[in-house]
């Protein structure tokens, strides 16, 4: 698969007889899809030569598969790159700190040989300032799209050198960093130096020192400004910045802590309809309502409302389409949601806090919630929910009713002794046989959640799934077995506190003719360890992450230790084993084991 | 694949003697772990406990590899490698829930965890192992005998193994087990115990997760008897009664 650069473009066409060079060069790049781009690059070598030249972006789903050489080698005149680092458990501190991930080798390479490169994404990634520094120094005359999503390792030094050097940005993305905060000169920088700024981000990151200021003379300065997203920052401090800001869409964040009857005097955007305020609380709500039917987007996850606050915001929002909060929403919330957003698309229900007296006592979700959802929803095509309580009835609802539906994710809240009807084992294969859009599964149970048989019934009706979670589905070895028949799509596979044996696992991954990338935790270990050398096999690399017990220490000063077991991480890659494992980590060799391949 | 069983026969003794080691070093309090803390940005210190650094330093191999051929085991079992083999794994085979046994040959060091307690005998003659494991598999009754009879040779344990909890759910093992390691596969009745990962909580996401500390310390803060918390930008104080009424219906409420 190697290119060679002097096959350019100039050769006569023999392989392929009426379609010539002008022709293809013309269509080619009007192909987007990289599954159709994957297709095209296998046709012929021609073919892949012209898709290596004309692709204008990449994703690489995990750094690792590859290396920063074989992506130059091939696609050379990229101009967009999406790279993810940690596994997605790093988003619920299940993956030590140091895993991996790191950015330098690849933001080197940028650096060096990507001239068209003009959106960089990384994600869950590990950013040193240094990093910052040398992309901004090398690519800031031409970069556009800074995302810098979920990372941890930088500081503001680095974001300053940002602001300075890439005054090309249109958009600058900080979400969920962790960020070592100095000082807030990096915004300053940015307001200074941007005039095309549209859309700026630093949704729940830590900072705090940013000015308001800033934020007014970026609103001023950059008459594109469309979505703004932002840490704690008293509202009534933003009245001039939401002044203007002229043709804001999107804002998020802030914070509600003085006199709720002071925030009349916030008067928003004209064009505002997708909106999040943090704390915004059930005196504060009404600020919102004289442009709730406006309203596209709405983000409530940080918001102080409870069940009845939900039902009277949401009945206002004829036109929501998008809608995330928690589980204090409860089942009235979801009925109202049913009966008033006939447009819903995406709806995210995040579990709420398990203290007691902290949420609303009716902010339950069940199967009542998610039955109505189904039918009065029937655009839906992003459904995540953690229930408290489900039947396999609602399930069929949802299989019956979401045709759209190309993502369904649930979780069972462990808080109830008793669910009303497991095993979920016919409601699980109905959604799966009603919803044929269906491209991602999650589905996180307990024990006697489902069966075998309901895992099997996975495997046989999820023909074009490619990423799943199963969490403490099954009650054997057989059932992952079966599983693994099925699913021919099946790229990507988490499996958390399931009760698989390592041998039941490599077999499996043996099974799944699509698998490029396993993560397992909560197994049932060999004594050996050995047994996961049934899956060994070229280019296949095996990592684990041993148990850990891992003490946190919150900031007064309580200590709770935690018991993390231990994880299996699986995945294809070109570039052989890693070569930056930290301690936590321990890759399985089978050469070094004198396993045969 | 012809070799493998060999192998991983050798492997799967070289592993367990390791693992036995490892917790002969613990129970005798001499036990270095490596800890890194890490603050992250909320201050929180993550302290990871790596039972493995302990391996890595010690093995002359530069990467700590669960199955590295290479580890001088000579290192660590002073004993010839291919006698305490067999023994081993004659002895794991009768391994009890909640006692497995640790035994090596030549500091002829027993190792017996039971009920939560480690306890170590030094020079503990090999041939009376058998004995012992015998009496223990009798059952209820002659295991507390043959406990009785270990009781009157017994060291102190240490106080670092008192703060091992032995309830199968914990101690990290080079067998990387999800925490039932120690729960040997034959027994039925702890077969609900065994799944995977019954000690697994659902894991919260990291942003609710700073936003519910976030929301506890506003609740705080606006509590008008509490200290000013400087996280949050409180509102100008109030020293009115009318106004700090205001305040308290909003603590007492649900929606906090």
């Amino acid at each position: 698969m190697e290119l060679n650069d002097d096959n350019k473009v100039n050769k006569t066409m023999t392989s392929q007889p009426g379609m010539s060079d002008v022709i293809l060069g013309c269509v080619v790049p009007y192909i987007d899809d990289p599954k159709d781009r994957d297709a095209v690059s296998l046709v012929c070598r021609r073919w892949y030569e012209l898709d290596a030249l004309t692709r204008k972006h990449i994703t690489i789903a995990l750094c690792y598969t590859t290396s920063p050489d074989r992506l130059r080698r091939r696609f050379r005149h990229l101009e967009s790159l999406k790279l993810k680092g940690k596994p997605r458990a790093a988003m619920f501190n299940l993956i030590p700190e140091d895993w991996g991930g790191y950015v330098t080798p690849w933001v080197n390479e940028i650096a060096e040989n990507f001239n068209c490169l003009r959106s960089v994404h990384f994600r869950r990634m590990i950013v040193k300032d240094s990093d910052l520094e040398v992309l901004a120094r090398s690519r800031g005359k031409v970069l556009q799209v800074l995302k810098l999503d979920k990372c941890s390792g930088f500081s503001t030094d680095g974001l300053l050198q940002v602001g300075r050097m890439c005054r090309q940005l249109r958009t600058l993305f900080l979400e969920e960093s962790s960020i070592i905060e100095k000082d807030g000169q990096w915004l300053h920088e940015l307001a200074v130096n941007n005039s095309v700024l549209m859309t700026l981000n630093f949704y729940m990151t830590d900072l705090v020192k940013v000015s308001f200021e800033d934020l007014e003379l970026i609103a001023r300065n950059c008459r594109n400004l469309a979505s703004v997203k932002i840490s704690d920052c008293e509202i009534l401090d933003l009245v001039g910045f939401f002044r203007a800001a002229s043709v804001l869409e999107e804002f998020c964040g802030g914070s509600f802590n003085d006199q709720p009857e002071r925030y009349t005097v916030v008067s928003f955007p004209p064009r505002l309809c997708r909106l999040g305020l943090t704390y915004m609380g059930k005196n504060e709500m009404p600020i919102v309502f004289p442009f709730a039917s406006l309203l596209k987007k709405l983000d409530l996850l940080y918001a102080l409302l409870d069940t009845e606050d939900h039902c009277s915001l949401i009945q206002r929002c004829p036109n929501l389409e998008v809608l995330e909060t928690r589980n204090v929403i409860g089942d009235r919330g979801l009925e109202v949601l049913a009966r008033s957003c006939k447009r819903l698309k995406r709806l995210r229900i995040e579990r709420g806090a398990d203290e007691h007296g902290m949420e609303d006592e009716e902010g339950v979700v069940s199967q009542r919630g998610l039955m109505a959802l189904a039918q009065g929803c029937l655009e839906l095509e992003y459904l995540a929910v953690y229930v408290s309580d489900i039947t396999n009835a609602s399930l069929q609802y949802i299989g019956t009713y979401s045709k759209n539906l190309c993502d369904f994710r649930l979780v069972l809240l462990d808080r109830e002794d008793r669910i009303t009807d497991l095993p979920l084992d016919n409601g699980v294969r109905d959604l799966l046989r009603g919803c044929e859009k269906l491209r991602r599964f999650a589905l996180y149970l307990r024990p006697g959640g489902l069966t075998d048989v309901g895992l099997g019934y996975i495997g046989q009706y999820s023909p074009k799934v490619r990423w799943m979670l199963l969490g403490y589905v099954g009650g054997s070895d057989a059932g992952i077995l079966e599983f693994s028949k099925g699913c021919p799509s099946l790229q990507k596979l988490e499996v958390r506190g399931c009760c698989f044996s390592e041998h039941a696992l490599a077999a499996s991954v043996m099974q799944l003719t699509s698998l490029r990338y396993l993560w397992v935790q909560g197994y049932r270990a060999s004594k050996s360890g050995c047994d996961l050398f049934a899956m060994a096999r070229p280019f296949w690399n095996i990592e684990l992450i041993p148990a850990r017990r891992i003490v946190m220490t919150d900031h007064v000063g309580e200590a709770d230790v935690v018991e993390d077991p231990a994880h299996i991480l699986a995945y294809y890659s070109l570039a052989g084993p890693r070569a930056d494992f930290p301690e936590t980590v321990i890759p399985l060799d089978p050469l070094a084991a004198g396993v045969e391949l | 694949m012809s070799n493998l069983g060999q192998k991983s026969a050798e492997r799967a003794s070289f592993v367990n003697l390791l693992s036995q080691y490892l917790k002969e070093k613990r129970s005798l309090g001499d036990f270095s772990v490596g800890i890194s803390s890490k603050p992250d940005s909320k201050g929180q210190q993550a302290k990871t406990i790596n039972f493995l650094s302990h391996v890595a330093n010690s093995s002359e191999s530069s990467r700590p590899n669960i199955v590295a051929s290479n580890v001088k085991s000579a290192d660590f079992f002073p004993g010839s490698f291919g006698a305490s083999c067999s023994k081993e794994d004659n002895i794991n085979k009768t391994d009890l829930r909640k006692k497995p046994v640790a035994v090596e040959q030549k500091n002829a060091q027993l190792t017996i965890f039971f009920n939560g307690q480690v306890v170590v005998y030094n020079d503990f003659p090999a041939d009376k192992v058998n004995e012992i494991m015998a009496l223990a598999n009798q059952g209820s009754s002659t295991a507390s005998t043959g406990v009785n009879v270990a009781d009157s040779a017994m060291e102190k344990p240490s106080s670092n193994a008192d703060k091992i909890d032995t309830n199968n759910t914990d101690i990290p093992d080079l067998n990387v087990a999800s925490g039932t390691a120690n729960t040997p596969d034959q027994d039925p009745s702890v077969e609900r115990r065994q799944y995977g990962g019954s000690d697994l909580r659902i894991a919260r996401r990291n942003s609710l997760h700073k936003f519910f500390e976030k929301r506890k310390d506003r609740a705080a803060a606006r509590a008008p008897y509490q200290l000013n918390n400087n996280r949050v930008r409180l509102p100008p104080p109030k020293p009115e009664e009318g106004q700090s009424s205001k305040e308290t219906p909003r603590n007492i409420d649900l929606n906090l």
